[in-house]
């Protein structure tokens, strides 16, 4: 039998002797055990680009624990509606040209991709913003605490694929954004569910090589990250910087991968065992789509998936489009946005579009609860919520309604809960504090939202 | 509340020739013409494109997994301040690569193709060196150092050797090479280029590819100091069919339907008439550059020709246009596509990409009271009276430039079909009276003709090339620079020539750093 071999880390770090060696009695504990010792925190933040619909159809009733009986809009949410809070009663201030901001997280009013740096960064919207997020979002300062150890800091997916506007000038489908050396970057989310699981899972259980594959894929990137010096040594430090980071993150990916090697980690040794095929994609006109709502599945699983594993421990996930054009959930054959404008003649559209991002936000709890940990359930340490773009009528920006769910130790679950007016970036506020992020600030705001904290 | 009751003032502005001076040519002479460059990484098309060139295996079925190029606010996917790393981009390069390798190693004939040998042994070490060192040299545009080349077979082969099979030394050596920083970023130092350095540059704006073994050797002789053999390659390269696949990209990019959401009838054929035009003019004819806006003929299909309502044709070739229906790119429905709004055109979106793209003219913001969302005026009424905020003062100063750009193409539906009155409405006969410039027209040929005469045009569409070459947005310090690319282009009006007169300034061998 040929010899194994071995990649020029394994094999340096084997040179080290004892002296790097771990202790043996750790090193030959089982991996279970090391999770229950140090179980991670995690943040997801989900987005909805529509609205929740009128008090008939979103209202969960009077104050206090959730219903039985959920309404029409939140009808999904009944299996886990012991996992989650819909919070009620948030305002985000407006202005426009005429009456200059003058709160903190203002949106600029009528404007479609204003809310989403109010709630999900919580700062003052720019008027006709390229991109939606023009400050670092809530789940970004969660991965700066939480990514580390991780193989990805954060996870960003997107379900609805195209625009479906007709044309390709939406820039409506990023939600997720980063500072780095003072430049604001846009992350954009992966959309192919079959690059998801690339992305997360590698090659996957059952492509052919397993083990040899990722030890292979792990000497590259070691031999690669070698080459480091070489390359930066006549650049400026500009460029060096940046290069500097790309090795970084190459070195990140390697560890991760000989963690999974070594069975510390959980690269290609944990996850779904088969690749998922995408979905056909539709044409990008009004009211179309490519099968979102098998897409959203295979994404919910898949997130659920990362979660567990610990390939990620943040995750941003964009259901839909900021003024969502995608088919309604009834029949298709009008789009959500539309629907929006058409409360009194499209309630049911309505309350079907915005159950459809409640569905698939469920069955995420319910995966994540289905997945135990430690003495509970992933969910007990995962906080999630669903952020939506406009309150119960089109372009509304007061008496907005969300969901936040899971990490019941520090969130209320299973409750109506009244946000008394506050702003809903404050919701991720709480999250990030949830999740152990040490910080009272988001953006422009200050304090969590107390009702919401246990 | 729709848009005719808007009431706020935006401001509308042309800035192509804004400050433009009209300095002497010569001053691509300087140097630091080409302004201030910073770490440029290839984009999603510009992998896939090397990536297939040297290995010869098609990578665009596996573009999508590469990371997503994300545009600085100009119409190109290069702009490099646009660029980031995390984690998951590195992830994406990670997976693309481990699919493209693995198409690698089952490719039979690769050792042969690349290094001109069979392996003897899964270990084969010069089969491997041999082509690792011709692979290495295209993907890293330098030749690999001798300890670049021992490492990486030290490394790999063992591993084939372990799997008893000479495709994973193939494999790992892909995946070594297509996700290596070398590769995938633009290195240079600040100052004067090297010979490899320059090179690169050069077959990056031709090709968006990796220079070919021919532009290296002349690199490795370090003959691309000299300008005039620079201007041979550049010829050279430019007959080159991977220049066209270039030029057919920067013209998508700058004229909007890269990505258009076209039939899937007609996707192919409606890409093709564009591309077509582009060869034409820029290849074939090395014609005026700008007689993209008013040709004469245009190449269809017949499903094409069907969909134009000319007569029909037998199979795919050149035909002449109806009287007064000319026009070039202005006609083509792939390009008219980015007009459409609410189920049909919106002369204000139409207008309003061509002022942008062509003149590089800016609007300014939408009032806060008009929700674009809601298409204007009576759905009962004719385009004229829904779109009437050209007639409202305030409205005027904006829908007045672009709003009677958009009504002069209105006789095109959404995909260049031709209308004499508006969809379903009989009663709602087009004119299709616009101005263009405060220049009256009617129709796509009449309008043609004063785009491709206009400096404005011409100064915006030299912009864009600058652009695409430099990887970012002009800035102040590029006035000049920007008004000596115009002065060239008008000199003779042939983009082939502007793009030869790039290759042999002084400023394509010099790096001033940010």
């Amino acid at each position: 039998m040929p010899k194994k071999p071995l990649s020029r880390r394994t094999f340096l770090r084997g040179a080290g002797g004892a002296m790097v060696a771990l202790p043996f009695l750790e090193a030959m504990l089982p991996k279970l055990l090391f999770a229950h010792a140090a179980t991670p925190k995690r943040f997801v933040v989900s987005f909805c680009g529509t609205v929740v619909g009128n008090d008939t159809l979103s209202s969960p009733g009077a104050y206090g624990a959730l219903p039985a009986t959920m309404p029409a809009s939140w009808k999904a949410l009944e299996p886990v509606r012991q996992h989650v809070s819909v919070i009620s009663n948030m305002n985000i201030p407006v202005y426009n040209s005429t009456t200059p901001p003058t709160q903190p997280a203002s949106a600029y009013n009528m404007q479609h991709g204003t809310t989403p740096a109010c709630s999900l960064a919580g700062v003052t919207s720019i008027e006709h913003m390229a991109i939606m997020v023009k400050a670092q979002t809530a789940d970004q300062f969660a991965a700066t605490t939480l990514g580390p150890g991780s193989k990805l800091a954060s996870l960003q997916v997107r379900t609805q694929v195209l625009p479906y506007t007709g044309s390709n000038n939406n820039h409506h489908g990023i939600m997720s954004a980063k500072l780095v050396n003072g430049a604001l970057l846009q992350l954009p989310p992966i959309v192919s569910p079959a690059q998801l699981f690339t992305t997360l899972f590698g090659a996957g259980g059952s492509t052919p090589g397993g083990t040899p594959a990722l030890e292979r894929q792990a000497s590259v990137l070691d031999l690669i990250a070698s080459d480091a010096q070489r390359l930066t040594s006549t650049l400026g430090a500009n460029d060096k910087a940046r290069v500097d980071q790309h090795f970084e993150e190459i070195r990140s990916l390697e560890k991760s991968i000989q963690a999974a090697i070594s069975g510390g980690g959980s690269t290609g040794t944990c996850g779904p065992a088969t690749k998922p095929t995408d979905p056909p994609i539709g044409p990008n006109a009004f009211s179309g789509s490519s099968n979102e709502t098998l897409r959203g599945q295979m994404q919910a699983d898949m997130i659920a998936y990362a979660l567990s594993c610990d390939l990620t421990r943040v995750a941003s996930w964009m259901m839909t489009f900021e003024q969502v054009q995608m088919a309604n959930a009834v029949d298709g054959l009008t789009q959500m946005h539309d629907d929006s404008h058409s409360a009194s003649t499209r309630p049911v559209n309505i309350a079907a579009n915005c159950n459809w991002h409640a569905t698939l936000f469920a069955r995420l709890v319910q995966k994540l609860a289905a997945m135990p940990e430690g003495t509970g359930t992933v969910l007990d340490n995962t906080f999630l919520s669903l952020i939506f773009a406009e309150s119960k009528t089109a372009h509304g920006r007061s008496g907005m309604r969300m969901l936040a769910a899971g990490l019941p130790s520090r969130i209320r679950n299973g409750q109506h809960i009244d946000a008394q007016g506050l702003h809903p970036g404050k919701i991720q506020l709480s999250g990030l504090q949830a999740v152990g992020v040490a910080t009272n600030t988001l953006g422009e705001l200050t304090g969590a939202l107390s009702p919401l904290m246990v | 509340m729709s848009s005719t009751t808007l009431t706020g003032i935006a401001v509308c502005v042309v800035l192509a020739g804004c400050g433009n001076d009209q300095r002497s040519p010569n001053e691509l002479s300087d140097p630091n013409a080409f302004g201030v460059s910073g770490l440029r990484r290839l984009t999603r098309v510009e992998v896939a494109n090397s990536v297939g060139d040297v290995f010869g295996v098609d990578a665009v079925p596996l573009q999508a997994m590469l990371p997503e190029d994300i545009s600085g606010g100009n119409p190109f996917d290069n702009n490099y301040r646009a660029q980031t790393v995390s984690p998951l981009v590195i992830s994406d390069y990670s997976a693309f690569a481990s699919a493209y390798a693995a198409q690698l190693a089952v490719t039979l004939e690769l050792p042969q193709r690349l290094g001109g040998c069979t392996p003897v042994a899964p270990d084969d070490r010069s089969c491997f060196d041999a082509i690792a060192s011709n692979a290495g040299r295209r993907m890293f545009r330098r030749p690999l150092e001798s300890a670049e080349l021992s490492a990486y077979g030290d490394a790999i082969l063992p591993h084939a050797k372990t799997a008893g099979s000479f495709a994973t030394a193939i494999e790992m050596l892909g995946l070594l090479l297509v996700q290596h920083p070398a590769f995938l970023y633009r290195l240079e130092q600040d100052g004067d280029l090297d010979n490899f350095q320059i090179a690169t540059r050069m077959s990056f704006l031709l090709w968006g590819s990796v220079p070919d073994d021919e532009l290296l050797d002349a690199a490795e002789d370090a003959k691309l100091d000299d300008a005039s053999v620079r201007a041979v390659h550049a010829e050279r390269m430019l007959d080159d069919p991977r220049a066209k696949r270039n030029l057919h990209r920067f013209h998508e990019l700058w004229l909007g339907f890269s990505d258009a959401p076209l039939p899937t009838n007609l996707a192919a054929d409606l890409r093709e008439e564009t591309s077509r035009l582009v060869d034409r003019v820029v290849f074939e004819q090395d014609a005026e550059w700008l007689s993209l806006f008013n040709a004469s003929e245009t190449y269809v299909t017949p499903a094409l020709a069907t969909q134009y309502g000319f007569a029909p044709v037998a199979g795919p070739g050149w035909v002449t246009y109806p009287a007064g229906r000319g026009g070039g790119v202005l006609t083509h429905g792939s390009f008219l596509s980015l007009g459409a709004k609410f189920g049909d055109t919106s002369p204000t979106v139409r207008g309003a990409e061509i002022f942008h793209r062509l003149s590089c003219g800016e609007l300014g913001t939408i009032p806060p009271n008009v929700d674009t969302d809601m298409p204007p005026g009576l759905p009962t009424d004719c385009k004229p009276e829904r779109y009437s905020m050209r007639e409202i003062t305030g409205c005027d100063q904006c829908h007045g430039i672009i709003d009677n750009i958009g009504f002069g193409l209105e006789n095109f539906g959404v995909f260049g079909a031709w209308r004499a009155t508006e969809p379903g409405k009989p009663q709602c006969v087009i004119d299709a009276v616009g101005s263009w410039n405060g220049m009256a027209f009617s129709g796509p040929e009449q309008l043609g003709a004063l785009i491709a005469d206009d400096p404005r045009v011409s100064a915006c569409a030299t912009k864009q090339v600058f652009r695409w070459m430099t990887g970012r947005d002009e800035d102040s310090g590029d006035r000049n620079t920007l008004g000596v690319l115009d002065a060239h282009y008008r000199e003779n009006r042939s983009l082939r020539a502007l793009l030869l007169q790039l290759v042999t300034s002084p400023a394509i061998a010099y790096r001033k750093g940010e």
